[in-house]
């Protein structure tokens, strides 16, 4: 009896699903911005030119059929027939992943501004946020200036008596390479396997002015308008949570001034670890 | 030896008893053109159902001999260039029985479900209707297939079905109408296809009466086809007989008034031969206890 229920978990299943693991690549210009420099009264006097890796947004990667370079200004997923006129046609991914996810991190000010993977520790993001002109303020609008603070509304909001529960800070996903350009490891499970398929993505840049700072640090993949409200006396707001189906329908979320992947990543085994450089920055139509 | 007795006590019935029975009523209908009604036309002319017969249909499905195939009913549309609402009311009515002893607009009776049905609407463009009108029932689903070669299923099924916070693809269930909103921009005069799906078919009879209404609304949606606060069943009064007054004329109309008007006529018709509503069995006080009306 053990013998055949041990070899009844021999089985193979054939399930054409993967476990990629590879690396995404960004030009160092993609973690580059101008960005505003304010006077000792807070009012912006100049810019200035920053590199950092906070400013890499959510970078979204899946595995589709191949690449249409036709139907828009950029190299975008093979897409299905269009069929509701409104809306593109589905891209059909095979599997997909992100580096980074939002992460609603303790401040309502906060809703969809920050990303997992980016920030080292609380007065990280609050020395980041100033950097963008958008403090960090509490729920009064008091300005948040020291991370001990920081910290204990974390543990009063997510009843949290440890740093590791938060998501938001701790190792960042991105490293500089030789060349002086960025580099993360991504992890697509599940993947159905088609050789000759292609891995792509994209990155949301961060809305950034260094003249009007109102929104500075939003993305176009996170919604406040739906869902995940929360009523706390006389705070409404919203956490934010990323929108549905970035990667079937990427021409909605990709806006101006976002890195795409250059559509050249071409997977031939299931044991390739595949490099997707997002190298290909949207200017507009 | 236990084994083979077992085996025999999964032989004492055959479960046909609950199949519905085939009768004179079509197991796939095709009801034809149906024309979009003008929705300013429709309310000027005080929204009387039986005034538009090319825009709103009454008809009847039944069960079909293979209780495996789909059953149900086809109509067919032209675009108008903008919206078009479709509206399905399927036999007859229902509501819940409030178990509070208290409150006003409390059903006090049951409902007597087993001369309710359930239909459910899909529409799009008769080009991706794969059933066969009047014959069977398909869908809309298609396939694509990459230029990798693999199949992905499509859905050209543009009637998404709203509930009352106006979330998609709801199936509002039992006796209960459905509507939705199709898009025809760019495609005024191409022929639509709107293939209503039987998800059930009353108990009692097995035949299900049913009223499906198209309306041109422009560039809104359905609001415009009901009255303010309207219920969506009191839109086409005697559905469940095709449209002709029958045993259910008084419960529907007693709905449409209130939930008072509903318990002073099952409290009238208790004794008729096929009472619309049935008499409840327990109520609530109110405290946490369940209380034996004695019924």
């Amino acid at each position: 009896m053990l013998i055949l229920l041990s070899a009844l978990a021999c089985y193979q299943e054939n399930i054409p699903e993967v476990d990629f693991t590879g690396t995404v690549v960004l030009p160092r210009a993609a973690a580059t911005r101008l960005l505003p420099t304010f006077d000792a009264d807070g009012n912006v006097n100049g810019s200035q030119e920053v590199t950092d890796t906070r400013l890499i947004g959510p970078i979204f990667l899946g595995a589709y059929a191949g690449i249409d370079n036709a139907s828009f200004a950029y190299p975008h997923p093979s897409m299905g027939p269009i069929v509701d006129v409104s809306v593109p046609g589905n891209a059909f991914p095979y599997g997909g992943t992100s580096v980074g996810r939002y992460d609603f991190a303790c401040y309502d000010v906060l809703g969809c501004k920050v990303v997992t993977g980016r920030f080292t520790d609380y007065d990280d993001v609050l020395e980041y946020f100033r950097l963008i002109g958008r403090p960090v303020t509490d729920f009064d609008g008091t300005e948040i200036e020291n991370g001990s603070t920081y910290q204990q509304q974390c543990y009063y909001y997510y009843y949290a008596t440890s740093d590791e529960e938060m998501s938001f800070i701790g190792a960042e996903d991105f490293t500089e390479n030789s060349a002086g350009d960025f580099e993360a490891t991504f992890h697509m499970p599940h993947t159905t396997f088609t050789p000759g398929m292609v891995m792509w993505g994209f990155m949301d840049a961060p809305m950034m002015s260094a003249l009007t700072t109102d929104n500075n640090g939003t993305f176009t993949t996170c919604s406040t308008a739906d869902d995940n409200y929360k009523d706390d006396y006389n705070n409404t707001y919203s956490e934010g949570e990323q929108v549905p189906d970035a990667l079937n329908y990427p021409s909605l979320s990709i806006t101006t001034g976002d890195w795409v992947g250059d559509g050249n990543t071409v997977v031939e085994s299931a044991d390739d670890a595949p490099v997707v450089n997002l190298s290909f920055q949207y200017t507009g139509e | 030896m236990s084994l083979v007795f077992l085996s025999l006590l999964g032989c004492d019935h055959t479960g046909f008893e609950f199949r519905p029975a085939p009768s004179d009523a079509p197991p796939v209908a095709d009801l034809g053109e149906v024309v979009p009604l003008d929705v300013e036309e429709w309310k000027s002319g005080g929204r009387d159902p039986f005034a538009f017969p090319e825009s709103i249909v009454y008809a009847e499905v039944g069960a079909d001999e293979n209780p495996g195939n789909v059953t149900g009913a086809t109509a067919h549309f032209r675009g108008t260039g903008g919206n078009v609402c479709l509206v399905v009311d399927p036999e007859a009515v229902y509501w819940a029985r409030s178990l509070a002893a208290t409150g006003a607009g409390r059903y006090e009776y049951d409902d007597d479900f087993t001369d309710d049905g359930d239909i459910d609407m899909d529409a799009g463009l008769t080009a991706f209707y794969t059933g066969s009108p009047g014959v069977q029932m398909g869908d809309f689903k298609s396939a694509y297939t990459d230029e990798s070669g693999v199949d992905h299923e499509i859905e050209f099924n543009a009637c998404i079905q709203t509930g009352y916070q106006g979330a998609a693809d709801v199936h509002a269930g039992r006796a209960t109408a459905e509507q939705c909103v199709v898009s025809t921009d760019q495609q005024a005069g191409t022929e639509f296809t709107v293939a209503l799906r039987t998800f059930s078919l009353p108990l009692n009879d097995s035949k299900m009466g049913f009223a499906i209404g198209v309306f041109d609304v422009g560039d809104a949606k359905c609001d415009g086809v009901f009255e303010n606060g309207a219920d969506a069943e009191c839109l086409f009064p005697n559905e469940g007989n095709a449209g002709a007054e029958g045993d259910r004329t008084g419960i529907e109309a007693a709905y449409c008034e209130g939930a008072k008007a509903v318990n002073e006529y099952c409290a009238e018709h208790l004794g008729d031969e096929n009472p619309p509503c049935n008499e409840p069995t327990e109520t609530y006080d109110g405290g946490g206890a369940s209380v034996d009306t004695g019924a």
